[in-house]
């Protein structure tokens, strides 16, 4: 091999490497850039949601709702329905303690909500009036997920109230599996998230956490 | 001989996070209610605290023949909080003839039923009447399949640590030839 050929396979390999190195330094300044905005946006939202708590009176303690069946059917003033929230705007904080979840939880589940927060499923009901949706990443902050057990307590924070859920079953299902968010007429939480935890990926599966609502003081004997 | 194994080196540091991360032996088992029954509360059967069973889906038609006797006046309007149910029932008494009522059940869901109420009276006293409702279950129905939950960035993250991988590789390998 004459040297003029050894000097073009060395510029190639110094370009191949050159390119792999920015290549490398970009995937992982995006990775870093969307680090970054998510905690910065966890950290700004919560303490907007502190101010908005504190500023707030004391709103009712979320109870369980009433389960009355069509057989003592009582009449009743119709709620005047909640109006729909835009997306990407803050409807609270739900924290698992048991396993460390905490983040705020935000309207909507397109890519910029769930990548920021944990995202309320639009069809879904709100807080303490239906069986509430709510979604996150697998590998951000629903990761957690992955250790939740029956019977953790589940606390959501709004500016409605705070609503404790105990932790009923957990799931896997396919992603057309919409069922798991259809309204019983009780109140409930039901978590979404990917499955398996640990996938490179879109992952095949979702993983479904479906807790009933309680009262606080039969969350605190949990 | 010394590039081969090499690039095998290489290949073996960089994809065996990769299949360890994807690997079914890194994924812990998502807790112990996890079983497929344990104790019939973790499958596709209705939620065992609901009371409301069966409600959501009536669709489909109903025939009564019989003989009733009596008066029936009744007017009933309420509203279930619960549930959103709007209703109202009437009747008449009258001597003879024959009852036909009609239901239409619609919902968020898009269930819609029809329950006919044929009754032909051979007493004094025959009832006829009409009920007419709707019921509205709030929030069943969703866009067709579950959010995706699956974020791009571990991808990303792995491809960036794989070519700054590569990148080193072939600089050392460069360095050693030169």
């Amino acid at each position: 091999m004459d040297s003029s050929t050894i000097a073009m396979k060395r510029s190639h390999l110094r370009w191949l490497e050159r390119a792999l190195l920015l290549v490398g330094i970009l995937c992982l300044g995006i990775w870093a850039w969307s680090w970054l905005d998510s905690t910065y946006f966890q950290y700004r939202e919560n303490q907007i949601l502190d101010e908005a708590l504190n500023a707030a009176p004391a709103a009712p303690q979320g109870t369980a709702a009433e389960t009355d069946s069509l057989g003592s059917f009582k009449p009743q003033p119709a709620a005047t329905p909640p109006k729909p929230l835009e997306d990407g705007s803050l409807i609270g904080r739900i924290e698992i303690p048991r396993i460390g979840v905490s983040a705020v939880v935000l309207e909507g589940v397109d890519t910029k909500a769930l990548r920021r927060g944990v995202g309320h499923i639009p069809e879904t009901a709100r807080p303490g009036i239906g069986n509430v949706g709510l979604a996150a990443h697998r590998d951000s902050f629903f990761r957690g997920l992955k250790d939740i057990r029956k019977n953790d307590i589940i606390r959501l924070q709004t500016l409605e109230g705070t609503f404790q859920y105990r932790v009923d079953w957990t799931e896997i299902v396919k992603p057309d599996d919409t069922k798991v968010l259809a309204d019983n007429g009780t109140s409930e939480l039901t978590l979404v998230t990917c499955y398996p935890f640990y996938y490179v990926g879109s992952a095949p599966k979702r993983f479904i956490v479906r807790a009933q609502q309680v009262d606080e003081a039969e969350a605190r004997v949990e | 001989m010394k590039r081969l194994t090499l690039m095998t080196a290489v290949l073996a540091i960089v994809a065996a996070p990769a299949l360890f991360a994807q690997s079914t032996l890194n994924t812990n088992a998502p807790g112990p209610s996890q079983e497929t029954k344990p104790g019939q509360t973790n499958n596709n059967l209705q939620n065992p605290g609901s009371n409301m069973q069966g409600t959501q889906n009536q669709n489909g038609t109903m025939q009564e023949h019989g003989t009733v006797e009596g008066s029936a006046n009744e007017s009933v309007t309420g509203t279930n909080d619960m549930n959103n149910q709007n209703g109202t029932s009437t009747g008449t008494t009258g001597t003879t003839g024959t009852t036909t009522g009609t239901m239409n059940n619609t919902d968020s869901t898009g269930t819609t039923g029809t329950m006919n109420n044929d009754t032909t009276g051979t007493g004094s006293t025959d009832t006829s009447g009409s009920y007419s409702g709707s019921s509205n279950t709030d929030t069943t129905t969703t866009s067709g399949s579950l959010p995706k939950t699956a974020s791009d960035l571990p991808t990303v993250a792995i491809a960036g640590l794989l070519a700054l991988f590569a990148a080193f590789a072939l600089r050392t390998y460069a360095k050693r030839n030169a």
